[in-house]
């Protein structure tokens, strides 16, 4: 069994999923010709954690780094780099996880040694092991929240229904939602999409109702 | 000579003197045994960063208004029926 505070961190980082989502729709002209717009996203996170973000693109292949994001002054400077040579859906959902660490971490997550996250997170552990690493917690919440910024549960719904009426695959959705096929085969399933609907609707209203008050 | 564990570690000894708290990844190709491997491509990484083969990087403008600015678009399909 997992332990209780990664289900309670599991339940506010979809709560806090939730939140973004509604500034999203509440605050920008959300979606994009592209599908869900990262650019406004990261402004909502931006504004609703106080934090300056600022991304960059490094030149060339990495056989292993897709991103990473460096936090400095307690947090309220972020720097993300995203490496040039993946396509258009995996440089949108790796700058979207990045910006998850910053919607969802506390200082308890924070590790400034590479070397230690990048062991853990090779070591193979599983969200749901008993003494998992708090480092390999921050790294699947950080996706599972991004995968509820970037293909949201309303999406999520339409397209169960399309691929049980029409002849529409996985990957066609994928490409028209611009969102890699791991996430979206992941998305799709039963027991993600069940499990994000249970949740849902277990959580309050945002609060907040706007963001006003900070813009 | 410095092996790359200990290149990377002076590289951020650096960045956390000038106020680096967390770093964190999304890996590929990942399998138990690849942490070497990991370790070298982030030094590449970091390199290719200090000889500025790096740039300033956005999907698109981002729209941020006042809430009484800006009708959603769920509203708006939903006002069309």
């Amino acid at each position: 069994m997992p332990s209780k505070s990664t289900v309670e961190k599991l339940v506010t980082a979809l709560a806090l999923a939730k939140a973004v989502n509604h500034y999203y729709w509440m605050h920008t002209e959300g979606d994009g010709p592209n599908g869900v717009e990262v650019e406004n996203i990261q402004r909502i996170i931006s504004l609703y954690c106080g934090v300056s973000i600022q991304k960059f693109q490094v030149e060339g292949e990495s056989a292993h780094h897709r991103s990473w994001i460096e936090r400095f002054d307690g947090g309220k400077r972020c720097v993300i780099y995203v490496t040039e040579d993946q396509p258009d859906d995996w440089k949108r959902f790796a700058v979207v996880k990045e910006l998850c660490h910053i919607l969802i971490d506390g200082e308890e997550d924070y590790q400034p040694d590479p070397a230690i996250t990048a062991d853990k997170v090779c070591r193979g552990e599983s969200l749901l092991d008993d003494d998992v690493s708090v480092e390999k917690v921050s790294e699947d919440l950080s996706e599972l929240t991004a995968l509820e910024l970037i293909y949201p549960i309303e999406d999520r719904r339409d397209d169960r229904a399309l691929l049980a009426s029409a002849g529409v695959s996985v990957e066609e959705i994928a490409s028209r939602r611009n969102v890699p096929e791991r996430y979206v085969y992941r998305g799709l399933s039963d027991a993600s999409y069940n499990a994000c609907i249970a949740v849902w609707r277990m959580l309050a209203p945002v609060n907040p109702d706007t963001l006003d008050h900070l813009l | 000579m410095k092996t790359v564990n200990e290149q990377i570690a002076a590289i951020f000894a650096d960045k956390r003197d000038r106020g680096l708290v967390d770093v964190k990844f999304l890996h590929k190709n990942l399998d138990e045994g690849s942490y070497p491997q990991v370790m070298h491509d982030f030094l590449d990484l970091q390199q290719r960063i200090k000889d500025g083969k790096v740039a300033e990087f956005s999907f698109g403008v981002s729209t941020l208004k006042k809430s009484s600015e800006v009708l959603s678009k769920r509203e708006l399909v939903t006002a069309a029926g």
